[in-house]
């Protein structure tokens, strides 16, 4: 049962969160901005597929990660060049890097991290726990570091999943998956203090890097994660995740995915917000969330296009269907969107360049 | 997935095309069983004392053959039945067996007997040691429910009884090593052949057999990962196997996955008919559901989760689309504002089932 309705279904003014909202989808060549109807108010043109996403900065400029041709082939959400677009465009900033995939930010001290893949020793990747036997790529295994760069492309820091942290057996990864990677990193997401929050898809795991010891401070690896994305930390210190209920405990109509926001103190759920039915809202890959500064959570159900912005209280305010639709395999004929963005007219990325997107 | 589909009742509805006939369904967590037309009328209805478990069809003699929830014995499994009742046309009950652990299906043979499944309670570590497979440690409450097939005659005497555990070569068989280990392996099809062979199905260890019904023995079996869990599987006239593939707990990764309708040759188990959505995330349901091949060689097919009833030509052109307008509207324990329908089946208005009974 699938109802692409295109476009605004849902909005209501006295409860939305209001701003615009930027979105790549999968497949296109195409950054959008839209305003809360849906309007297209800026475009860029990328020139390539996404790897896998683009967001506004503080000085209006966009950042993206474009996919290239060389190195690693055959993994998802390669990206290997990225880029920083003035509005009109030009770019103003570049970086490549063909082993860098799914996540890159921007620090506040002009500094850029990033997620890469890098290939094991044998004797490491023998190590590796868990997954299907025999579903290794055929270079070996591929694990994650991640890679910080000053504005000159210098490395300033770096960290190592495959020996920065020694105990694999802590991780293992899902049953039912395979062993291209270690263990396919989604997200980076550099703290205030320095430390990063990563999260590793396959084996249902997010953790907190110490930025001077480079272990774990915390972590979390549960299959109630389900494969889960975009990992954040809150003002408060809680954890933010899109939980996307792949290969997680649910079997029947409770189904789905969820947001869960976590204190790292207990490790308890303190918050969450799951569909009504649960089963009505799930995409078993990509997607992400985002919480808005009246209180609300705008989310991006990657697989169909879907993004909406819900109250605390669940309640549905906005409600986007994707009509943009990818022509390019293995995306053709879908509308999924990795993650989505949302900038409040009165903020630095969007002040001075637009009007009211009501 | 759609935040809201408003949309229930007949969606499509191709009369050239499509296979006339009557369409009998349970809202699971209703106490109801519709028989509609290819309107979505309501032309009548039976009223059930508890949740179905799973559901009910209609006998050739117009009957309903249909399984109650009891709250005895209730393990907290899903799919319990307990009480199986044969109601006449105007809802009066003229034949009925309890067994509080039946579950899932049960089916009305051509000598009147009734075969149906049931669980076991194994609470001894010795046995569990020989159930493969599954999550390490995560039995239910200090025990697995093992299956049981069992065939009684109209006075409910056990004359035939097939048991998992004894009966079945389980190693060849492990649960998917993402499942729980409640059951072995939660079947939920019991199908008999018209040879009198019983085609049983499990869910979570992807096993589907034939078992022949002199030998108790295993004569066909298929087991592959990849359908991700199936239901309501059947041999078709032409001595195919027909099946809902769900695409559960299969490795997920992109925006195209969903459930099938898989017709396999089991001489070869090569498929020879297969239908999926299009685009394929838009037919989906990883738990319940089922299809019936129809007169026109058509399918009937029931995306249990969404409660979407649908008719597919062979070449896969969807000519009837019916959603259910009955949700579960109360706090119900599984199935609050669901409207979720384990199995649907379609009958002539010639056929033995109606005729007579309504134009």
């Amino acid at each position: 049962m699938l109802y692409e309705n295109d476009g605004v279904s849902i909005y209501d003014k006295s409860k939305a969160s209001v701003g615009y909202t930027i979105f790549w989808t999968l497949g296109t060549s195409t950054v959008k901005l839209m305003d809360m109807n849906g309007t297209i108010v800026n475009e860029w043109d990328m020139g390539g597929l996404p790897g896998n996403y683009g967001y506004l900065l503080p000085n209006g400029n966009m950042l993206a990660a474009i996919r290239t041709d060389q190195h690693v082939l055959g993994l998802a959400a390669k990206g290997g060049h990225i880029v920083e677009m003035d509005w009109d465009g030009n770019i103003v900033w570049e970086h490549i890097d063909h082993f860098q995939h799914h996540d890159f930010r921007r620090l506040e001290n002009g500094n850029t991290c990033y997620i890469r893949w890098e290939l094991m020793p044998e004797e490491l990747a023998a190590k590796v726990p868990g997954g299907k036997a025999g579903e290794e790529h055929e270079d070996g295994i591929y694990s994650d570091g991640i890679q910080e760069i000053d504005a000159d492309g210098n490395t300033v820091w770096e960290w190592h999943f495959a020996t920065d942290i020694e105990d694999y057996s802590k991780y293992p990864i899902c049953p039912i998956e395979h062993r291209k990677e270690w263990a396919h990193a989604n997200t980076i997401c550099p703290l205030p203090d320095g430390d990063y929050l990563i999260s590793f898809r396959q084996n249902h795991l997010i953790a907190r890097i110490d930025r001077k010891t480079k272990k774990f401070s915390w972590y979390m690896c549960d299959h109630k994660l389900g494969h889960q994305h975009d990992v954040q930390m809150l003002e408060n210190g809680n954890i933010l995740v899109y939980a996307n209920g792949a290969h997680g405990p649910y079997h029947g109509t409770n189904e789905g995915s969820r947001i869960f926001e976590i204190d790292p103190k207990t490790d308890e759920t303190v918050w969450e917000y799951v569909g009504s039915p649960p089963y009505t809202f799930d995409s078993p890959f990509i997607s992400g969330c985002q919480p808005m500064p009246n209180g609300n959570m705008l989310i991006c159900e990657g697989r169909s296009g879907r993004l909406f912005e819900v109250t605390r209280e669940g309640e549905i305010v906005w409600n986007f269907n994707s009509p943009h639709v990818s022509d390019t395999p293995p995306y053709a004929p879908g509308r999924s969107i990795f993650r989505c963005y949302r900038y409040a007219a009165d903020s630095p990325e969007i002040a001075g360049r637009l009007g009211d997107p009501s | 997935m759609p935040a809201i589909d408003p949309r229930s009742g007949v969606l499509q509805h191709n009369a050239m095309k499509s296979t006339p006939g009557y369409t009998l369904f349970t809202p699971l967590g209703l106490y109801h069983t519709y028989l509609i037309d290819m309107d979505g009328n309501v032309v009548h209805q039976w009223d059930l004392p508890n949740d179905a478990g799973n559901y009910a069809y209609l006998l050739e003699n117009g009957n309903l053959l249909a399984a109650i929830r009891t709250e005895e014995e209730d393990p907290k499994l899903p799919a319990k039945g307990g009480h199986l009742i044969e109601y006449d046309w105007d809802g009066n009950i003229v034949w009925e067996h309890v067994d509080h652990l039946q579950h899932h299906d049960f089916r009305r043979k051509p000598n009147g007997n009734t075969v149906y499944a049931a669980w076991t309670k194994q609470t001894h570590p010795e046995v569990w040691k020989t159930i493969p497979g599954g999550m390490e440690g995560e039995e239910h409450d200090g025990a697995i429910y093992t299956d049981v097939i069992r065939e009684i005659d109209p006075d409910g005497n056990l004359v035939w009884e097939w048991d998992v555990l004894t009966d079945m070569e389980k190693d060849q068989f492990p649960i998917d090593p993402s499942v729980h280990r409640h059951e072995y392996a939660h079947a939920n099809t019991v199908s008999p052949c018209p040879n009198g062979d019983v085609i049983v199905n499990w869910r979570y260890n992807n096993t589907m057999v034939m078992i022949d019904y002199e030998t108790k023995k295993i004569k066909w079996s298929l087991r592959d990962i990849a359908y991700g869990q199936h239901h309501d599987v059947q041999m078709l006239e032409n001595g195919n196997i027909l099946f809902f593939a769900n695409g559960a707990d299969v490795h997920i990764h992109g925006p195209e996955t969903g459930s099938q309708v898989v017709e396999v040759d089991p001489a070869t188990n090569e498929e020879v008919w297969v239908y999926q959505g299009t685009p394929r995330r838009s037919f989906v349901s990883w738990f319940i559901s089922g299809c019936q091949r129809l007169s026109s060689g058509n399918t009937l097919i029931c995306e249990g989760l969404w409660g979407r009833l649908f008719e597919v030509t062979p070449e896969k052109e969807i000519v009837w689309e019916y959603v259910s307008p009955y949700f579960v509207e109360y706090e119900h324990p599984a199935y609050a504002s669901n409207n979720v329908i384990f199995r649907c089946y379609r009958y002539a208005s010639n056929s033995s089932q109606i005729q007579g009974r309504l134009p």
